[in-house]
């Protein structure tokens, strides 16, 4: 078994034609969802993918799971191109990876009850008549902390909390046996005091399954538990990403700082300055020239608005792009 | 429990405004200016004795209601009567013996007359309604699918037109293009079938059913096409449609075991109204088409002033419509789990 390139993402793009700005333009615009993303994910591996609304997080997802075909780039699993599939091949795949979205009161069919809900994936995949099929949903289901789990099957999605629900989510994603799950902000819905409990959920299966997560969220301070390595992403791009360690104590990026120094901290005598970033995340469709950071950046310098940084090796592990660093 | 309790309340609700409508239906053509006996029979050379008698014969010579001098300090209706010697009693009596009166203008009973026309209507608007919603829903459902294809803009322009046509007009239309094809052009059945063998009766109504049923089914097609598509697309761009997806469902998967379930909820609530309305006839197709339905009925009542026949054709169409919803009520409890605990 291979640690190195079990999910592997090259140059990945995603472009949404948004139409013709005006009737008399000639040519239709695109909105650059995804601009060339690359980042490897080795196995049981908790990776965190964060920016701000907007950056193209949640349609890097939907390019992971083939919801969405990318315009350009490459995506590698175990050795394999997964980027173009069929539907199924797709199909097969996506036992491996599964989903969890962020909102468990728009993900869950109302019309149907867990039991359900948590089967279908096993009857959808063909797992229907086996014998172990009742225990498989048990234990995906007491796995993902609703226990015990017949005091859940014959119930509907809206007679549960918002925590149990999203309980719910992953123990139908956790019933495939997937080795990779992709959070989709899994927590920003839920109360302040469920939060921990769903993270620590993930975290325990990445040790007792060995899955990978790939966890994407717009909180840095929810990260810093349970991540191994942290992206951050902004307007479609990865402009710093490390271990979690690297990132949060030592941040190079400009952004990644700002990001870091609004992370509440409940001790009044540890506060420090915080950076507010000035302005809007600027129009994905209308790319800023240079390096995509530099309207809004602090730090920014007069070339930053004429050449776009690579991404600069910090070390083995740690990369951010700023034209700073460069120099 | 909680279920036969809803059931119970709901019913008992659908049982108190029927009788608010029993009521209100009665003061309705009690407060009509004019006299009701002359209303029938608009000859001024009528003798007073006739008028009379037409008053007695109709139980028109009876006060409207008893005051109830007790319970009315304005005094409202005639004092001193029995007040089961009123006409509001009598209405009501007639009613639970299941009586609606005599018609001014036939001397029939209403009862009969009704019931007649109900049936027949019932077997046009039926079959108009069942047809639009078989090919309305399947087609909303077909566009949906397609959504943003030329298919789609299709479908719902021409449901759009269709929905805005004014009945009469594509019925004229219809009648027109008909006639140089040979269908019959008014009425239920061609005279003197009624001696033919059964088989050939029913295909001569089915014939003559053939023009207002297409006539009908276009117009309401185009609704339930609107409805289903816009219901269908709200459905398929849930989050759970997307998790379906990323499940691995393939498409007609998602759309049989979760789109199509959440997204006829809205429908049956239009479905089970427009049922309840189906009594009230078109009026506009039936008289187009000379059909004996309860829609002519209603507007010959109008024309003749026949207020007993008007009277309890508006009873019936609130009767069922008010079944009608309760119907659509409790199906919807059925359908949707949600709705059950609250």
């Amino acid at each position: 078994m291979s640690t190195d390139n079990f999910l592997e993402l090259r140059g990945l793009k995603k472009y949404f034609d948004v139409g013709r700005p005006s009737l008399f333009s000639r040519k239709s615009r695109d909105l650059h969802a995804v601009d060339g993303v690359t980042f490897t994910l080795r196995r049981s591996e908790v990776i965190a993918l964060v920016g701000e609304s907007g950056c193209g997080k949640s349609t890097l997802a939907l390019l992971l799971m083939g919801l969405e075909d990318p315009t350009e780039g490459t995506v590698t699993y175990e050795g394999r191109d997964i980027t173009h599939l069929d539907d199924r091949q797709r199909k097969d795949l996506r036992r491996k990876i599964q989903m969890v979205f962020q909102d468990p009161y728009e993900s869950l069919n109302p019309t149907q009850t867990i039991e359900e809900i948590v089967t279908e994936p096993l009857v959808v995949h063909g797992f229907a008549n086996n014998a172990d099929r009742e225990q498989r949903v048990k234990k995906a289901m007491e796995d993902s902390g609703l226990k015990p789990a017949e005091v859940y099957l014959h119930r509907y999605p809206h007679e549960l909390s918002g925590g149990q629900r999203q309980r719910v989510v992953i123990a139908a994603a956790l019933v495939l046996e997937p080795e990779i799950i992709l959070a989709d902000e899994p927590v920003s819905m839920l109360d302040v005091s469920i939060r921990a409990e769903i993270i620590n959920l993930l975290a325990e299966l990445r040790i007792t399954r060995q899955i990978a997560v790939i966890f994407i969220t717009h909180d840095l301070g929810s990260v810093g538990f349970f991540a191994d390595r942290v992206a951050v992403m902004y307007l479609g791009r990865i402009v710093e990403i490390g271990t979690m360690l690297e990132v949060l104590e030592k941040p190079q990026h400009p952004y990644t700082k700002a990001l870091i120094s609004v992370i509440p901290v409940p001790n009044p005598r540890l506060r420090r300055e915080r950076i507010i970033l000035q302005g809007e995340t600027p129009n994905p469709i209308d790319i800023p020239t240079g390096c995509r950071f530099h309207p809004r950046c602090p730090v920014a310098l007069a070339t930053c608005k004429a050449s776009d940084p690579p991404l600069v090796t910090l070390s083995k592990t740690h990369q951010a792009s700023c034209l700073l660093l460069v120099q | 429990m909680n279920r036969t309790r809803a059931f119970l309340k709901k019913t008992a609700w659908a049982l108190f405004t029927i009788i608010f409508v029993i009521i209100l239906n009665f003061f309705l053509f009690r407060v009509l200016p004019g006299d009701p006996a002359r209303a029938g029979i608009r000859d001024p050379r009528l003798k007073k004795e006739a008028i009379e008698m037409l008053r007695v014969r109709f139980g028109l010579d009876k006060p409207v209601i008893n005051c109830f001098e007790s319970l009315n300090p304005i005094q409202v209706g005639s004092c001193a009567v029995n007040p089961f010697d009123t006409q509001f009693f009598i209405y009501v009596r007639n009613l639970v013996q299941g009586e609606l009166g005599i018609s001014y203008h036939t001397n029939r009973p209403v009862t009969d007359i009704l019931a007649e026309r109900l049936w027949n209507t019932v077997l046009l608007i039926g079959a108009g309604q069942i047809l639009s919603i078989i090919f309305g829903v399947a087609l909303g459902i077909f566009a949906a699918w397609k959504a943003r294809t030329s298919i789609d803009y299709l479908a719902v322009g021409s449901s759009l037109v269709a929905w805005s046509l004014p009945t009469f007009w594509l019925g004229i239309i219809l009648l027109f293009w008909g006639s140089a094809h040979g269908f019959p052009l008014a009425g239920k059945a061609t005279p003197g079938m009624s001696s033919m063998p059964l088989l050939q009766q029913w295909g001569d109504i089915a014939r003559h059913m053939f023009l207002p049923t297409l006539t009908y089914t276009i117009v309401y097609m185009g609704e339930y096409t609107l409805i289903m598509r816009s219901s269908l697309m709200d459905v398929l761009s849930e989050d759970y449609i997307l998790t379906a997806k990323a499940k691995g469902l393939n498409a007609f998967q998602i759309l049989k075991d979760h789109a199509l379930k959440n997204a006829m909820l809205p429908l049956v609530t239009v479905i089970a109204i427009n049922l309840g309305f189906t009594v009230a006839g078109a009026i506009q197709i039936e008289a187009v088409f000379s059909w004996p339905g309860l829609g002519s009925a209603i507007y010959e009542a109008v024309v003749r002033r026949d207020f007993p026949v008007l009277q309890g054709a508006f009873l019936l169409i609130a009767v069922a419509v008010i079944l009608a919803n309760l119907i659509a009520d409790l199906t919807y409890n059925f359908l949707d789990p949600r709705v059950q605990t609250e």
